[in-house]
């Protein structure tokens, strides 16, 4: 039975992969940071000395399950700011492909350029600093600049946490596209009159959809790297925040546990990254 | 092709000239930064002055914005921020160029063994790699920082290092595996090279132009690095803020500046003063860029499918002014900021004479003095200062900023220390230097006075007034700003011989009433330093009193010289009041002041009258006797939060 056994044999490699790519990279880092955040090797004295924000949480809310909360305010911010740089990127990128001004083209590809080199810390610094500016120069107070909610105060965090992913989905998608465009399938379409609503739907997006995939799971790794300076800037009660703050205040196994959640969302997303990279490979 | 050829290629690559300028300009910052720093980077100001135009004079309240004197404004503490980014820059390049070689070496390595050899070892690299990038590097680098503290510069090095590497390790193995592919390899391979010689030679060849790449790549991320754990509050030098109610209150730290530093107090002053705290911010992100913008002209330069190559030579060239840079800076940052000892008063006295004759011959040295203040980053003199007098009674002042002997500073007509140079005898040659008498003085009152007077400008000053026989030194405490709290004078000390010359300290306030007669001190006291209590035992192991006081109800400070442990109270009786307690409190073994140890303890006294105390601190024991006035008979000035378990009492003699 040849079909039985080909789908044994995937399982197996599936299964290897899982635990090579994710099981055994989590317990190197369980080992790591549960050896950090020992308390006979950690002093963390010197953070609570130094860092301004050791007590925000209480100022803006209270929690019974201060992990879940964590987690989850980080959760949604990622979320947020992932769906709306894939909302931005895509369109964006398709416009771009699909676009023959090259004035225009030139302009948003430097946009992009500045946006994707510059670090989320700049962003979020910079974003804080001018909406102050706004307020303190010309009495303009439209957004909040600190603080948890579900409502404007999400806008400014997860603005300064998508940028970059935007920029990348936008020059990734933009690339695939126009390079998608000058296919021989593509011409050969256009020359038997297809209307470009049609093509779109049918040869463009089709094909460029796992390189999208593919540059939306590492914008995600990396925004997910980014997340802890930009909770921090904008007192964000995440995962990044919340994590400074129980190193500071002593509760290491809280912090310990903190880390972690980022390094199983991080596992997750390599192992979806490295899925979506199989797919792409053999679909071209 | 010809030089112009190459140097056109060149000139087309904006980012390679961008970042190779750029990061000129940072590698010279950090040497010569801190001679060109405009203002002393330490000095702070509680309100920053500027005399205007019209006469009219402005005060701010740091952190101040952009102005002409301080043109990236001053930060929290009115601390020059110009002078503070030139003069950290050599500490925080060195930080982030030894950690992006330390992380190089450690990824290059690992990822060159792990993709020419395969096998387990690189699977569990792999795996240790995937696992240190699973958790964020920020995050990991706060704990690492936070664990190897002890270790100190070393240490944060190395947290900075020990994270990041598995990017490079993974990138290095994917190039390897492309290269071991290459026909040029197998053709190597099958001709019967060597194994090492494959790695030395081919790869090298294939790999080695971009270490240069991502050895300025790793700098621009481990700087960004940098300035994240300056932002969160974990820096190597500068001020650790002393956190209060309403933010920052003081440091309490050594003060040098560091690029990450200055970032710390930006979360807190962001709503106050948002562009000073954006400045360094914006500074450290465009200096990290420079360093992203010269590893992407590396690589255009160095791909040979690059349309911006260059040839293999005119790279090599751009490798060596970037090495030759890289060296001349490291010695550059060791000989300008790692500065020679401290000079003493006579070395200066006859540099500064050599000085004077050029300036203005004939003129004779009439006082020196050396400046110390709270706002002083180490042990050293801010200033030595040696006055010289013309035959018209005209003063030259050349000072030695930070008793560093290049660093001079030569005025004339002008003093800064409220001397009267026409009372004074010139001075003779090979006289002590300034810290012997800096130590009596501190054993004299002034340790307890720099503990309540946070900032504090001492003098030390050494003449010859016309009514002495020799000449001499004295020691002024003085508060730095403000009018509060009073001066200190520690007078004098024989210059040649260090011996105190007479009463060392004046009575700070005038006793209420005369101390009864049946309370004297006891035997063991070997002096009686003023007309009132204080007691002070010169050359014995123990010194008990606070000489420049009297001593109150309620709780008085007490120093104990060479003390081995922690003082205790062995015996207290109040001669009038036989059922009094007296206690000691918040007693401290071997503090070190000034090269001496010290303990201190406050001695609590619940009601005033005539006490006999027996106190021991390790072997030595001291008995003495000393009489306390009611609380209300305290100075305004000292009167502080009531004790617990005192009663204050009017100032009336029972």
């Amino acid at each position: 039975m040849p079909r039985a056994r080909a789908v044994g044999t995937r399982l197996r490699s599936l299964l290897a992969h899982v635990v090579l790519d994710a099981l055994l990279p989590l317990g190197v880092a369980f080992a790591v940071v549960s050896f950090l955040a020992d308390p006979a090797h950690i002093d963390t004295s010197e953070l609570r000395a130094n860092s301004l924000l050791m007590n925000t949480s209480q100022l803006f809310r209270k929690e019974s399950n201060p992990f879940a909360a964590a987690v989850g305010s980080s959760a949604i911010l990622m979320l947020t700011s992932i769906a709306g740089a894939l909302a931005i990127g895509v369109p964006a990128g398709i416009a771009y492909g699909w676009s023959a001004n090259r004035a225009l083209k030139a302009l948003a590809w430097s946009v992009s350029t500045l946006a994707a080199s510059l670090p989320a810390f700049f962003w979020a610094v910079a974003i804080e600093l001018l909406m102050i500016l706004l307020w303190v120069q010309w009495g303009l107070r439209f957004l909040p600049t600190a603080g948890f909610g579900l409502d404007e105060h999400l806008v400014l965090p997860s603005l300064a946490l998508g940028i970059r992913p935007a920029a990348y989905i936008f020059r990734l998608t933009a690339t695939a596209v126009e390079e998608i465009r000058h296919a021989d399938y593509v011409r050969t379409a256009i020359a038997k009159g297809l209307g470009d609503r049609l093509l779109l739907k049918r040869h463009v997006l089709p094909n460029a959809a796992p390189n999208i995939i593919a540059a939306t799971v590492l914008a995600a790794r990396a925004a997910l790297s980014s997340l802890v300076i930009v909770e921090y800037v904008f007192i964000w009660g995440g995962a990044g925040l919340t994590f400074v703050q129980a190193l500071g205040n002593r509760r290491l196994e809280l912090a310990s546990e903190l880390a972690l959640s980022f390094a199983v969302g991080s596992a997750l997303l390599a192992l979806v990254a490295d899925l979506v990279r199989a797919r792409v490979r053999v679909d071209s | 092709m010809s030089g112009r050829h190459e140097l056109r290629r060149l000139l087309a690559n904006p980012a390679l000239i961008i970042g190779l300028i750029g990061t000129l300009a940072l590698l010279g910052m950090g040497v010569w930064g801190a001679v060109i720093a405009p203002y002393d980077p330490n000095a702070n100001l509680s309100m920053v002055i500027k005399h205007l135009p019209d006469g009219t004079i402005s005060f701010k309240v740091p952190p101040t914005f952009p102005d002409s004197d301080h043109v990236f404004g001053t930060d929290a503490l009115g601390r020059d921020q110009w002078s503070r980014l030139l003069t950290g820059a050599w500490l925080s390049l060195s930080i982030v160029v030894a950690a992006a070689v330390l992380r190089l070496g450690i990824g290059f390595s690992l990822g060159i063994t792990s993709g020419w050899y395969g096998g387990p070892f690189a699977r569990l690299v792999r795996i240790v790699a995937a696992g240190i990038t699973a958790v964020p590097q920020l995050l990991l680098a706060i704990m690492l920082v936070l664990v190897t503290r002890p270790l100190g510069v070393a240490g944060f090095i190395a947290s900075l290092a020990l994270v990041g590497w598995p990017e490079i390790t993974e990138y290095l193995r994917a190039e390897v595996l492309r290269a071991k592919a290459q026909p040029f390899m197998e053709a190597a391979r099958s001709t019967g090279v060597p194994g090492r010689r494959l790695i030395t030679t081919h790869l090298a060849a294939t790999v080695g132009p971009q270490l240069l790449t991502v050895a300025a790549l790793e700098t621009g991320a481990v700087l960004l690095l940098l300035a994240e754990l300056g932002l969160v509050g974990l820096f190597l030098a500068g001020a650790t803020f002393l956190v209060g109610d309403f933010g920052p209150v003081g440091p309490l730290k050594g003060l040098v500046p560091e690029w990450g530093q200055m970032l710390g107090g930006l979360q807190f002053y962001a709503i106050t003063a948002e562009l000073p705290t954006l400045i360094p911010a914006m500074f450290v992100v465009l200096a990290s860029a420079t360093f992203a913008l010269l590893a992407d002209g590396l690589r255009a330069a160095s791909d040979p499918f690059s349309s911006r190559r260059v040839l293999p030579g005119t790279f090599g060239v751009v490798s060596k002014v970037l090495v030759g840079a890289l060296c001349f800076s490291a010695v550059g940052f060791i000989s300008v900021n790692v500065r020679p000892g401290a000079i003493s008063m006579e070395e200066g006295r006859s540099l500064a004479a050599k000085t004077a004759e050029t300036t203005w011959p004939g003129s004779e040295f009439v006082a020196g003095v050396a400046r110390y203040s709270s706002g002083a980053r180490d042990d050293r003199p801010e200033r030595l200062t040696y006055y010289f007098r013309s035959d018209r009674n005209e003063v030259l002042r050349i000072s030695f900023i930070k008793a560093d002997r290049l660093a001079v500073e030569v005025r004339r007509y002008e003093s800064e220390d409220e001397i009267d140079f026409t009372l004074l005898k010139a001075l003779p040659a090979n006289l002590l230097s300034y810290d012997g008498p800096l130590r009596q003085a501190e054993q004299n009152g002034g340790f307890v006075y720099r503990q309540r007077q946070p900032n504090y400008l001492v003098r030390v000053i050494l003449t010859w007034p016309n009514d002495r026989e020799a000449p001499v030194y004295e020691v002024t405490y003085n508060p730095l700003t403000g009018p509060q709290g009073n001066p200190l004078r520690v007078c004098c000390f024989d210059a040649k011989t260090g011996e105190a010359v007479d009463s060392l300290v004046a009575p700070r306030v005038a006793a209420p009433w005369p101390i009864p007669p049946d309370c004297t001190a006891a035997r063991t006291v070997f002096r009686q330093l003023d007309r009132f209590q204080g007691y002070f035992v010169q050359g014995g192991t123990l010194s008990v009193g606070s000489p420049f006081n009297l001593n109150y109800q309620g709780d008085n400070f007490i120093q104990m010289i060479g003390g081995q442990g922690t003082p205790r109270l062995e015996a207290a009786a109040n001669m009038e009041n036989a059922s009094a307690r007296a206690e000691l409190v918040n007693a401290q073994p071997n503090a070190s002041v000034a090269g001496q140890s010290l303990s201190f303890a406050t001695l609590r006294l619940p009601v005033p009258g005539c006490w006999k105390v027996r106190i021991t601190v390790g072997t030595a024991a001291l008995d003495y006797t000393l009489y306390a006035y009611p609380w209300d008979c305290r100075p305004q000035h000292e009167r502080f939060a009531p004790v617990p378990g005192v009663t204050p009492l009017p100032c009336t003699k029972t």
